[in-house]
């Protein structure tokens, strides 16, 4: 679906942001994107979106080079960024004039997703709050039945409620045909809908691993005392949190931000697990 | 699929602009219609007044309306090109705009419809129904009054001339015609170069470009020229017509311009 | 549903899939929700629940019918005690004992205890 080859990027000509960068992104999965602030998470998704240009490298994104912004790969991607405009109609007259871009645009779908996330529909979309403006989109994203599906910060502004509709949403929203790449600082609202983890730092992707993966090779669990074995640790109520090598195949749960800590300050003690 | 140019999509991405550049654009015709009236209204000829310019038929012509003419429709027309495409210096705006699957050259053509013909076209439709209402009003108004047209030497019922026949009575005045297409394209341009006050950034680098060209061309005619030649009128209509041509070739090239940045805009 | 912090999710939703089934809302020969309402109900990534599938069709507790979907087997209730039994050994009899050495608790006392917590809760 998507492959990244040898990817440079920069904002300006000094300071790059990825430097070779090469990724293969498949459909049916759930991506998570994580990084510290300023990694180039969203960078790496306008990327993808095609609203930046690469310095040098290739991208391919469903056969279509998304610098093009060609008609045909623009209605395949639902693309959600953080800070979105809507104009000031009412949703039905903004579904008249924007989803026949869109052939497959699914209205019953919208509907449904519409009532689920109970927006009034009676209201304009501009007196609308931030949270419920973003549930229109995402309902509009995910109804135009586009085949990458590209999130920053989704859940970023949806009051507790909406976090859970939305996450019963995006499961029943992957398909085998659909590619979705959600970027999160909110790990906790996300970790159990994400299966395949992408962490950007330092120029690069440094991990890109599915929760299977990860879990076969880390485990993941509550320690009274640190020994040599455990990679990383953070205390918590009851001794420590701890990352170790799954010695005994345990079946730990994934905790992702754990792990984002953990790597962020342990990179060379993970890097010969996931090369 | 053609990813260039498809009718149909045209058509969706016509109607889905109008959405959100239709209300204001609405507004701004009618703040237009207000002024144009005003300028009307604080100028109506006080009777036995007698200074008219008379053109050839006889009609008696209102000078006002020249200058109200020209600087309200640049104004217009500057002001409708130069917000087009302001919305993507906003980046959540930018978004949106460049995410709608429709082609860049749809979306540019587009933006050529919306803010240079349509704009163009409405304008002149605003003045001409104004004056129309105007004239019949004063027409009435002036109605057996009498005035010296000074073209014949005789007394004559006074009777105005429409504002369209006082523009075309000029055969020069052809040639301004490639001014609006020439200044909303330059304004065009502004809204997709600049990020942020787009008007006044455009006006103030068009002056200086001006300023230049004025400078340079002043510079070169006096050293080809000097002391060789005088110009006559057909000399002039051949000044006209080069000045002319050249508006619509730049016209052109700043299109080509626009496009290519709106293709490379980058959010 | 609330997940624990100390064990696969794949794996609670299979104590969830055999809870239900052991309690009877799920009858031998039933069809079971298919992995997107499962993974609807449970906020989790289908690719989960096709794992806690794919697991207890290994354990013969469900089994596919291609084309149709998942069917409790009809032997599930002694595959998931088997089962159940093995996990309870293997993960949580261990901290178990290992608290009933830690606090010296005798074999006659936990023996009248278990009574009375069975008398007092299962009525038997």
């Amino acid at each position: 679906m998507i492959n990244i080859n040898n990817l440079n990027f920069g904002y300006t000509k000094h300071k790059p942001l990825f430097k070779n960068m090469s990724m293969r992104l498949s459909n049916g999965h759930i991506y998570g994107l994580l990084g510290k602030n300023g990694a180039g998470k969203s960078t790496l998704l306008k990327n993808l979106a095609g609203l930046v240009y690469a310095q040098s490298g290739t991208l391919d994104v469903m056969g279509y080079d998304p610098a093009k912004r060609q008609p045909a790969l623009l209605e395949q991607i639902c693309f959600i960024p953080e800070e979105f405009y809507l104009p000031p109609v009412k949703i039905d007259a903004y579904i008249k004039a924007n989803a026949a871009f869109y052939k497959n645009f699914d209205h019953n779908y919208f509907t449904d997703l519409i009532k689920e996330f109970d927006i009034p529909v009676e209201h304009k979309l501009i007196n609308m709050s931030y949270g419920q403006k973003k549930k229109v989109i995402i309902a509009f994203g995910l109804a135009t039945q586009a085949k990458l599906v590209i999130m920053d910060e989704p859940t970023n502004g949806l009051d507790i409620p909406s976090k859970a509709q939305f996450r019963k949403i995006m499961a029943s929203a992957m398909t085998d045909e659909r590619c979705i790449i959600i970027s999160t600082h909110q790990v906790r609202d996300l970790d159990n809908l994400i299966d395949t983890v992408i962490m950007l730092d330092e120029n690069d992707i440094v991990l890109k691993a599915t929760v299977e993966e990860i879990t076969a090779k880390l485990t993941f669990k509550k320690v009274k005392e640190i020994d040599d074995s455990i990679f990383y640790a953070e205390p918590s109520l009851s001794g420590y949190s701890a990352v170790m090598p799954n010695y005994h195949q345990e079946e730990s749960k994934l905790d992702m931000e754990l792990l984002f800590n953990a790597i962020l300050a342990e990179k060379i003690k993970f890097k010969p697990l996931f090369s | 699929m053609n990813n260039t140019f498809n009718i149909n999509r045209f058509g969706l991405l016509l109607k889905r602009q109008w959405l959100d550049f239709g209300k204001i654009y609405l507004m701004s015709l009618i703040v237009l219609t207000v002024i144009v009236v005003g300028f009307y209204f604080f100028n109506i000829p006080r009777l036995n007044q007698s200074n008219f310019i008379w053109n050839d038929n006889g009609h008696a012509q209102l000078a006002f309306r020249m200058p109200i003419f020209l600087s309200i429709g640049f104004l217009f027309l500057t002001i409708e090109a130069s917000t087009y495409f302001s919305g993507l210096g906003q980046k959540s705006k930018a978004i949106m705009e460049l995410m709608t699957p429709a082609s860049t050259t749809e979306k540019f053509f587009c933006a050529v419809l919306f803010s240079v013909i349509l704009s163009l076209l409405s304008y002149l439709l605003i003045f001409f129904i104004v004056d129309s209402i105007f004239l019949n009003y004063i027409n009435e108004l002036w109605k057996n009054q009498k005035a010296l047209d000074y073209n014949t030497n005789k007394l004559t019922f006074v009777s105005f001339s429409p504002f369209y026949d006082d523009l075309t009575s000029d055969t020069r005045n052809k040639f301004l015609f490639v001014f609006p297409l020439f200044f909303s394209s330059v304004f065009l341009l502004g809204s997709v170069y600049f990020n942020r006050f787009h008007y006044i950034k455009t006006a103030l680098s068009l002056t200086a470009l001006f300023t230049l060209v004025i400078f340079l061309g002043f510079k070169t005619s006096k050293w080809l020229l000097e002391g060789k030649y005088n110009a006559g009128t057909n000399e002039r209509d051949f000044v006209f017509i080069i000045l002319f041509v050249a508006s619509i070739l730049v016209t052109l090239f700043i299109w080509i311009i626009t496009y290519v940045r709106l293709k490379e805009k980058e959010v | 549903m609330e997940f624990r912090d100390n064990k696969a999710i794949y794996l609670q939703i299979a104590e969830y899939v055999c809870e239900h089934i052991l309690l009877g809302k799920w009858k031998a020969g039933e069809k079971v929700p298919s992995v997107r309402e499962l993974a609807v109900e449970m906020e989790v990534n289908p690719n989960t629940v096709m794992r806690t599938y794919e697991l207890l069709q290994n354990k013969n507790i469900i089994n596919n019918k291609r084309g149709i979907g998942f069917f409790v087997d009809e032997a599930a209730t002694a595959n998931i005690k088997s089962y159940r039994k093995q996990q309870f050994m293997a993960d949580e009899l261990p901290v178990v004992f290992r608290n009933i050495y830690l606090l010296n608790i005798g074999f006659d006392e936990l023996e009248s205890q278990y009574k009375t917590f069975v008398k007092e809760n299962f009525n038997a």
